[in-house]
């Protein structure tokens, strides 16, 4: 267990810039980002627009707070549980064959593969050290 | 661990984003429950200018040479086979640089009429370079979703090497 405050902050640091760098790349094209998760062929349309209106900013709020340290463990947890849903996603995409660009960071978005969940998986590694640590990170 | 305490965190979390979320797109909602976005998220019904259309169609304005057709797939694709005549206009290409989907890029009049293909109708490219198209000025196109796999399946002419460019 890392018990270190400034890597406890460099990781909070990291993945809530991560989160929101990306959610406001979305924000500024919810359609975009809706039919991104629609090409990945799991929901329909509708359920594809609601997620493309409201996961950005739960992306946003969680990774706001995860940065400024307030209800810094519950944003963690929230991050990792959206990490881990994005990794068996894109598992599951890949499984199925189906080649799409994972929408992860509106137009400058990659393709969904290996390499995209090794990179969530490192993420999920920081996210979760927060969360499961029990020291408060000197801002 | 507080679950309790954990559960009213991520509560307000949920909370604090979805307000904002929802009152900043309340048109965006309101264009979703009138059914707009039924067919495509990108283009929603009534989009001006944008049509979808059938291999039937296709076909005719392929005989006619009404259209220009814009191939949205990856130049190695194109160069594999094509519909005869087609541009080819690469989505990722476009994307990075709109230029390339411009009228005067493809020596067209804006108001000439586009047919925009990618493979299939589970090819969403197509859908995405038209949005590109319409930002370019374009003011007439039509999706044939069932794109170069259906084209193919009827005996339609191809033509194969690449792009006059």
């Amino acid at each position: 267990m890392i018990r270190n405050r400034a890597v406890l902050l460099a990781f909070s640091l990291v993945v809530g810039g991560v989160f929101v760098w990306a959610a406001v790349l979305k924000i500024r094209d919810p359609l975009a980002f809706a039919q991104s998760v629609a090409n990945y062929k799991i929901v329909c349309n509708l359920v594809a627009f609601w997620i493309g209106l409201l996961l950005p900013w739960l992306e946003l709020a969680a990774g706001a707070f995860l940065i400024v340290g307030l209800w810094r463990r519950t944003s963690a947890l929230l991050l990792s549980a959206m990490l881990a849903g994005f990794i068996v996603l894109v598992a599951v995409t890949m499984i199925r064959g189906i080649d799409v660009d994972c929408g992860c960071f509106g137009s400058l978005s990659r393709k969904a593969d290996l390499g995209l969940i090794f990179q969530d998986a490192a993420l999920l590694f920081m996210s979760l050290t927060v969360f499961l640590s029990k020291a408060e990170p000197k801002a | 661990m507080d679950i309790k305490k954990t559960g009213k965190e991520l509560a307000a979390i949920v909370m604090i984003a979805f307000v904002p979320a929802v009152l900043l797109n309340l048109g965006l909602i309101r264009r979703q429950l009138r059914g707009d976005f039924d067919e495509s998220l990108l283009l929603p019904a009534g989009t001006p200018g944008v049509a979808f259309i059938g291999l039937a169609e296709a076909g005719d304005l392929f005989q006619s040479g009404g259209a220009l057709f814009v191939d949205s797939r990856p130049r190695d694709e194109y160069a594999e086979g094509h519909v005869p005549g087609a541009a080819g206009v690469p989505l990722k290409e476009a994307s990075e640089n709109t230029a390339l989907a411009t009228p005067d890029a493809l020596g067209v009049v804006p108001n000439r009429t586009l047919v925009v293909y990618c493979n299939d109708g589970d090819c969403q490219t197509s859908v995405l370079l038209t949005r590109i198209l319409r930002e370019a000025g374009f003011t007439d196109i039509k999706i044939f979703l069932g794109g170069w796999t259906e084209w193919r399946a009827a005996g339609f002419p191809a033509e194969v090497g690449s792009d006059k460019e």
